[in-house]
């Protein structure tokens, strides 16, 4: 325990006496994301969208049946050499504000336990209870 | 090591080292430094390992595994080795009192594994002596070996006088100093009144309290005391410089956050909120958050309006001139022109830029389309366009 606390603090020491260590973020960075799964969906979602008009052309070379079948098996081979998060598959739909992986209200891409809440408070335009 | 040189209870032994280099003769020669003084807080190790030891559930008996005619100064020296990353740093961090020592258990590790190189080597040096001596080797060898070990003995039993300066510390020895503290607790005093006694506890109360803060701000002199330089990373340029020109004019310097501030809450005083629902509307529509009519389904597209429909819907024409008149890639061609032509979604840029990328793209894989008969020779305008 010793040990450690003296590491620590020779860590800290050294932080403070080398500037270019101490631009470093030390502290933990806030994100306006929930949690890491998030960002790892919202990465995935950003190569899905860098190479998907890529993706398309190509697809539609594959899938036609008037260019001659060489030219489709190149373009089998560039799909498959397209990074494995470029296809949207790999993404999934998560609550905007929790996370939530399940339970969703496609529409307003939430939760339906933060959805019911605002709609319990009126914050959601054009939302009424059920009545008749 | 900063713990041999605290102690004041060391243990000189020069005798047994000694006197065994002089009996082995030239046998060990990596232990020379047998014939040194050696000086170490013999107790103080023993008990330290052997407590740490206990204290990382590995239980070994150092009183049995070490041979006591093993200098101490050797093993400590190794220790420090063992201990530290290098000697150099073993050194450097004796001069600067700063240690950062591995864990107990390799410390006992280290211990053990030493104990029993020295041991072996010992064993060895007695083989070598016996053998060079000659006669009945194995009964040199033990007697040798007997010799030194039972030393360790009569050096801690009988050797008094020259080997030990002080006993081990005892515990006892340690109370016998000490005095149980019969000094009566600060009390109030009962001759003291109610306003006295809450005007001392409040005394007392800012006292700590001022103590509590300068404190604090010696530390915080401590933190900045030439170990942050401000001015010594690039700055983040979230602070924008005053422009100095203005205060040379007489004027005062524009805060501009002040300003902006300052504006708002005017055309809030001055501004009503809407009185009634259509009022709000009316704001909502200015503000675009509803339609405006006549209802227009292309509200918003102002940039697209510009662009002649059948820019987005005749898109053929852009094929003359590098798409081969007949075959596969022709149709295939056409098709990808229908196709665009039908998505209402995307700019006409864009489809432009679709049929460019197929234009590269099948450029590239001429030979291959000529190979596979796609393209014909006297059909072959891929080629021309491309030069």
């Amino acid at each position: 325990m010793a040990a450690l606390f003296s590491t620590v603090f020779r860590l800290r020491g050294y932080v403070i006496n080398n500037s270019h260590v101490s631009n470093l973020q030390v502290q933990q960075v806030r994100t306006k994301y929930a949690d890491w799964k998030m960002i790892r969906d919202l990465k995935r979602r950003r190569t899905v969208k860098q190479y998907a008009v890529e993706k398309l052309r190509i697809n539609t070379l594959r899938k036609n049946d008037i260019l001659p079948h060489e030219i489709r098996e190149l373009a089998d081979k560039e799909i498959s050499a397209l990074p494995l998060n470029a296809h949207l598959t790999r993404t999934h739909k998560r609550c905007a504000l929790t996370s939530r992986p399940r339970g969703l209200v496609h529409r307003w891409q939430l939760s339906r336990i933060v959805w019911r809440h605002l709609a319990d408070y009126n914050k959601l335009s054009g939302v009424q209870r059920a009545m008749w | 090591m900063v713990f041999v040189e605290d102690l004041e209870d060391l243990v000189v032994i020069r005798d047994a080292q000694h006197r065994s280099v002089e009996v082995l003769g030239g046998a060990l020669p990596s232990l020379e430094s047998f014939t040194g003084l050696s000086v170490m807080p013999r107790e103080a190790v023993l008990s330290l390992v052997a407590t740490h030891a206990a204290e990382a559930g590995n239980v070994y008996n150092f009183r049995d595994c070490m041979c006591p005619s093993v200098p101490y100064t050797y093993f400590l020296e190794n220790l420090e080795k063992q201990l530290y990353c290098s000697p150099s740093d073993a050194q450097e961090s004796r001069l600067t009192g700063n240690q950062t020592p591995r864990s107990w258990f390799s410390i006992t590790l280290t211990l053990t594994v030493l104990m029993l190189k020295l041991y072996k080597s010992l064993v060895s040096a007695a083989q070598d002596v016996a053998e060079t001596l000659g006669g009945d080797v194995k009964q040199t060898e033990s007697e040798l070996l007997q010799k030194l070990l039972s030393r360790s003995g009569n050096s801690e039993s009988t050797g008094q006088e020259e080997t030990t300066a002080k006993p081990a510390m005892n515990l006892s020895d340690l109370i016998a100093g000490m005095k149980v503290d019969h000094s009566p607790k600060e009390t109030a005093l009962p001759s003291e009144g109610r306003a006295q006694q809450v005007r001392r506890i409040l005394s007392r109360h800012g006292a700590a309290s001022q103590q509590r803060g300068a404190r604090l701000q010696g530390e915080e002199r401590e933190l900045s005391d030439g170990r942050v330089n401000l001015f010594d990373s690039p700055p983040m340029g979230i602070l924008k410089p005053i422009n100095k020109s203005q205060p040379q004019n007489g004027e005062v310097p524009v805060l501009k956050t002040w300003q902006r501030l300052q504006e708002r809450e005017l055309k809030m005083a001055v501004t009503h909120p809407p009185s009634n629902i259509y009022e709000e509307m009316i704001q909502w529509t200015d503000q675009g958050k509803l339609w405006k009519f006549p209802i227009n389904n292309e509200q918003g597209l102002e940039e697209e309006a510009k662009v002649f429909f059948a820019e987005h819907v005749f898109l053929e024409r852009h094929l003359e001139g590098w798409c081969p008149p007949r075959g596969p890639v022709r149709h295939f061609m056409e098709l990808v022109c229908v196709g665009l032509s039908k998505n209402p979604y995307i700019t006409v840029k864009d489809k432009l830029e679709h049929i460019e990328w197929y234009r590269h793209y099948l450029e590239d894989k001429k030979v291959l389309l000529a190979e596979a008969g796609a393209i014909t020779e006297d059909s072959s305008s891929l080629q021309s366009s491309a030069q």
